[in-house]
């Protein structure tokens, strides 16, 4: 059984497949499919007086877990699991295409989550 | 500005909540009208643009940003106040825009926060792994005989392969409508989600059960004690308990 706290999300999950060796210190964290389950799917619907430009929320979910969730990344990660598992390993091949064509910006997206910034100076001139 | 709504609360926002920053930065921080709180804060109504997104790089940056902030403060607030939360991306033109949301929908307002009041949404799901749950003999290649041929007996392997996947899926269904039985009736109010794309969730096997349940804060022990009874990881049954989450998944009315 796995007892998960709903506290904080997001960075959580992402970072398991994104090769970060800290994300495995928090498992006490809410998975981001929870999160997203739970934000962008359910709470009160109000119209409000703006249609917020996420409006196409499920073309974003879509892209976010496929951003987030790729295919290649996660064979790289050596979870390949799903292709043994009936439910989705269709989609998984449906999904492959455009994954690869995510991928680009995926991988713009992912190196500065690892470094600083901005590069430190090498050292000042006068020191 | 404009103004975001977070979520509807009886009481204005702690102290706590106060000293946060919403989804633009802003400190976050309440309009009371008629016994009633909005949790809000103010954004430039430009970062909301109407355009239909495109779900380009900067509309996943932006919707990532509004998720986490979103869900930090509502989840600030569920600690030590009954919380409605809205859905993201809620926007008004201004404060005045949102005390007439308050006024106008103060009865289905008061009437939802009765329902979640005093009371902590948890989620279960229950997660079965293919290959080890409940291996019965049938369920084993058969023998196909010393004259088949090696075509035959992939087809005959294929076929009980297949067979034997059908029985244990027919077998993980029935369990997950009886763990969610156990578990609605320790709830007030419980909703069945659709499963989760495992490559986001990062679970193995099949989650056959993904559900929501609105627990009184007196009977918490008890749904974890119905989660512990069905937990049951050499037979390839696992439990997952996640919460206490604000009540997301019963701020709406169940359609029928």
């Amino acid at each position: 059984m796995t007892v998960t706290e709903a506290t904080t999300g997001w960075n959580s999950v992402r970072t398991p497949l994104r090769r970060d060796p800290g994300a495995l210190a928090h498992p006490s964290s809410a998975s981001l499919a929870d999160v997203l389950e739970r934000v962008l799917d359910k709470g009160v619907i109000i119209a409000g007086d703006i249609r917020v430009n996420l409006l196409d929320i499920e073309l974003l979910t879509i892209r976010v877990r496929l951003l987030i969730a790729s295919v290649d990344r996660a064979r790289e990660m050596g979870i390949d699991w799903w292709e043994h598992d009936p439910t989705l390993s269709s989609r998984a091949h449906d999904l492959a295409e455009e994954n690869r064509q995510l991928r680009a910006r995926l991988e713009e997206l992912e190196p500065p989550d690892h470094e600083p910034p901005g590069q430190e100076p090498e050292g000042d001139e006068d020191g | 500005m404009a103004t975001y709504v977070y979520a509807i609360t009886r009481r204005p926002a702690p102290e706590r909540v106060r000293g946060m920053r919403g989804v633009s930065g802003e400190p976050v921080r309440s309009i009371e009208h008629g016994g009633l709180s909005a949790i809000v804060g103010s954004v430039d109504p430009r970062r909301f643009s109407e355009e239909p997104a495109r779900g380009g790089e900067e509309d996943l940056r932006a919707l990532e940003g509004l998720l986490r902030a979103h869900h930090r403060v509502v989840q600030a607030l569920a600690g030590d106040t009954t919380v409605l939360p809205l859905r993201l991306g809620t926007v008004y033109r201004g404060d005045e825009r949102v005390e007439a949301l308050l006024e106008d929908r103060r009865a289905e307002f008061e009437a939802t926060l009765e329902r979640i009041a005093g009371r902590t949404e948890w989620g279960v799901k229950l997660l079965v792994d293919s290959a080890a749950f409940d291996a019965e003999p049938e369920d084993r290649e058969p023998d196909a005989g010393p004259a088949a041929g090696a075509g035959t007996r992939y087809l005959l392997r294929r076929r009980s392969e297949e067979r034997s996947r059908q029985r244990r899926w027919d077998r993980a269904a029935a369990l997950a409508d009886q763990v969610h039985a156990a578990l609605d009736a320790v709830a007030a109010a419980s909703r069945r989600h659709a499963p989760q794309d495992a490559r986001l969730s990062g679970h193995r096997g099949w989650m056959v059960l993904n559900g929501a349940y609105l627990v009184d804060q007196g009977r918490d022990r008890e749904l974890l004690a119905v989660v512990r009874r069905f937990d049951d990881p050499e037979r390839g049954v696992r439990l997952e308990l996640t919460g206490p989450w604000a009540p997301y998944s019963f701020a709406e009315e169940e359609r029928a």
